[in-house]
């Protein structure tokens, strides 16, 4: 029988949560002491979330529903925008449904059995989060909380306490996993938790690219999504994370991600904004090896009635370390964007250097972009370069690739294509169609 | 085949005339040379062809093949086989030179390119790029982003024997072309089917190896000054030109 679900957190939820899914007792502690941090730490005076459109009431929200309580969605109950957004990206009918809540399973998951066995024999560890605390409980204590505490921000310590679903994947010392992780296939298990918590930990040497989320809009009732995403990278490691979050306008997405990178260590942070209300988001990269590097390379499409308030930020804390952050927005039908960059220079990183590049793209006017850079270096040796700038598509260049016979809308496409061209080849090929297939459609949605 | 007929253009904010009652025509298989000096409307005679929006085609009429163009957008005239090669080419970032070619053969052919030609377009690229000399890693280039000068005239030289248009306007195409790489506009029209018309705005023609031309009109403040239009002793009308300089006009 479905038990009454309940608004908002207390400690007997978090008891609950726990115990439904038979945690270790440290994990039990570690939902406690996130709780009340959570209770104790204030929305940042700066965060949008203040105004009042958002008008954000902690205790307005479900914050744990649990896979077999989910009542299914019927297909009719899905808003026709939604549905006629699947139609036009051409989503079988299978995923739509799974997508939009009213299916709960994916026919992937055989596909993604077959990878795991590969995996395993390789000594990979790709588990959904709640299976990995129960399966690996000491390699899960030892890293979960290690990159980014609870004790982060509000949010973090809002995902510790009631964190479910996330993926765990661990790489061990020298394996190179030549196909991407991909989150979708688990998404059955996960069922785009709200609050999941994502683990990697690539060893020493290893080499992996991991895939979040999907280019296909997901349905939701009105809620937050507060992720956390921890990343270890190992010496001369390599990873590549890549998120795609188009949440349904409802969602309040505010997500912790941070990595840390040892000696020599590479990540390259890919992440796609489209949807959601409001999106807070600053993926960091603590640069703690001796020649440790980073980029985040971010594209969001913000249009009527949306915020992204998201940046990058880099912490250097080892000689010879260097970031590369670029930040794009596409800005239509007065949506707002706000680049909030942190970069820190300690006294030992010696001859480091960040490169910053934020543009805007604006499709019409009324839209709002925002850049502030916060930047701190504590030698004399190291160098932060900064550089924003806004565009419009210029009368020019629509004559000019009309010339050659191509109509308006055509030519819009592709000057849009072009500016999201370094963001769209870093994602696989199917990502990449559906994504340009997407912002074709959302361009063509309202613009003269 | 194609003519202009008391054309006066105005623009569109300031109401400026930029072209005052011009008319010309040019059959196919034609070259008609336009001459005259900055400032004379030349480029804004283009952007009236084009389509250019910000120009009101206050009186008079354009037409191709008996096909009025006064209200057409850029691209349905563009799909007529109408080809403008540009003076200042615009630069598109991260769109490459092979993707906007592919998508604007696309909407020229319309339907009328093989299915080969489709397939294998990249080679259709380079054959042509060799054909006429340019360097084939242009083409992985984002459209004139970073080009030379030259460069850029180059591709748009590419593009227009790739397009194969029935009628061809060049405005300037020498400008950043040095002596030798000047050689490729001849090659280039050399390209083009017999039937394909040519109208060249140039200040130096000779320069570009081109002498002989079947009309050539001369512009000076918004209007057409002087023409040549039976093509006799076009060589000695250009020199005089030339020689008298625009002031005498």
């Amino acid at each position: 029988m479905t038990e009454k679900l309940q608004k908002g957190i207390s400690e007997e939820l978090i008891d609950k949560i726990s115990s439904d899914n038979n945690e270790p007792e440290w994990m039990r502690r570690y939902r406690h002491a996130a709780y009340n941090a959570f209770r104790v730490f204030k929305v940042p005076s700066w965060a949008p979330l203040h105004k009042s459109e958002y008008s954000l009431d902690f205790d307005e929200f479900f914050y744990y529903i649990r896979a077999s309580d989910k009542t299914a969605r019927n297909w009719d109950d899905v808003p026709q925008e939604i549905r006629d957004k699947y139609e036009k990206l051409g989503i079988p009918q299978g995923e739509r449904e799974f997508l939009a809540g009213v299916g709960a399973q994916y026919e992937s998951r055989m596909i993604y059995h077959s990878l795991r066995e590969e995996l395993t024999q390789m000594g990979v560890i790709f588990e959904d989060m709640n299976t990995a605390v129960n399966k690996y409980p000491e390699l899960v204590e030892k890293y979960f909380g290690s990159v980014v505490p609870y004790a982060n921000n509000k949010f973090s310590a809002l995902n510790g306490a009631i964190w479910n679903g996330g993926s765990f994947a661990y790489i061990p010392k020298g394996v190179y996993v030549d196909m991407p992780l991909h989150n979708f296939f688990q998404m059955h298990v996960a069922s785009q938790g709200q609050f999941e918590h994502t683990i990697i930990v690539a060893e020493d040497e290893s080499n992996v690219e991991f895939l979040e989320g999907c280019v296909a809009p997901i349905y939701s009732e009105k809620s937050i999504h507060a992720g956390v995403v921890e990343i270890y990278v190992g010496k001369r490691a390599k990873v590549k994370f890549s998120t795609m979050q188009n949440w349904s306008k409802n969602v309040l997405n505010l997500v912790t991600k941070k990595a840390l990178i040892e000696e020599d260590g590479r990540i390259d942070w890919v992440d796609g904004n489209v949807g959601s209300g409001l999106t807070m988001k600053y993926p960091a990269l603590m640069l703690s090896g001796k020649g440790a590097s980073g980029r985040i390379l971010s594209l969001a499409f913000v249009g009527d009635k949306q915020e992204i308030d998201a940046g990058g930020k880099a912490i250097h804390l080892a000689p010879f370390t260097r970031a590369d952050i670029e930040s794009k927005a596409i800005i239509k039908s007065g949506g707002i964007s706000t680049y909030r960059g942190d970069v820190f220079v300690s006294e030992k990183a010696n001859n480091s250097l960040t490169q910053v590049n934020c543009v805007s793209m604006f499709l019409d006017e009324g839209g709002v972009s925002k850049t502030i850079p916060n930047i701190k270096i504590k030698n004399d040796n190291s160098t932060v370069n900064h550089e924003s700038s806004i565009l419009k598509i210029s009368q020019e260049q629509l004559l000019y690739l009309q010339s050659r016979g191509l109509n308006e809308q055509s030519a819009r496409s592709m000057i849009i294509s072009g500016f999201t061209d370094s963001f769209t080849k870093e994602l696989p090929m199917e990502y990449a169609v559906e994504f340009d297939r997407l912002v074709n459609m959302e361009v063509s949605d309202g613009v003269a | 085949m194609f003519s202009v007929k008391n054309l006066t253009v105005k623009v569109h904010d300031s109401g400026g005339v930029v072209l005052n009652n011009i008319s010309f025509s040019i059959e196919s298989g034609q070259k008609l040379l336009i001459l005259g000096p900055n400032g004379s409307g030349k480029s804004s005679l283009v952007k009236a062809i084009l389509g250019d929006p910000s120009y009101d085609l206050s009186e008079g009429e354009i037409n191709f093949n008996e096909k009025k163009l006064n209200d057409l957008k850029p691209y349905e005239r563009a799909r007529l086989g109408i080809f403008i090669g540009y003076q200042n080419p615009v630069t598109i970032e991260g769109l490459s030179f092979n993707e906007f070619l592919f998508f604007s053969y696309l909407d020229l052919k319309r339907g009328r390119a093989g299915d080969s030609e489709v397939d294998d377009f990249r080679t259709v690229l380079e054959k042509k790029a060799d054909g006429i000399g340019i360097d084939k890693r242009l083409l992985d280039r984002n459209v004139n982003e970073g080009l030379s000068g030259g460069e850029k005239k180059m591709m748009e030289l590419l593009q227009m024997v790739i397009f194969e248009p029935k009628l061809v306007i060049l405005d300037e195409p020498d400008s950043g072309l040095d002596s030798d790489s000047v050689k490729i506009i001849v090659k280039a029209l050399g390209l083009l089917p017999k039937e394909s018309s040519v109208i060249l705005i140039s200040h130096d023609p000779a320069r570009i190896g081109l002498y002989d031309f079947d009309k050539v009109v001369v512009m000076k403040d918004t209007e057409i000054v002087k023409t040549n239009d039976t093509g006799a002793n076009s060589r000695d009308f250009i020199k005089n030109v030339l020689k008298e300089g625009y002031k005498a006009l």
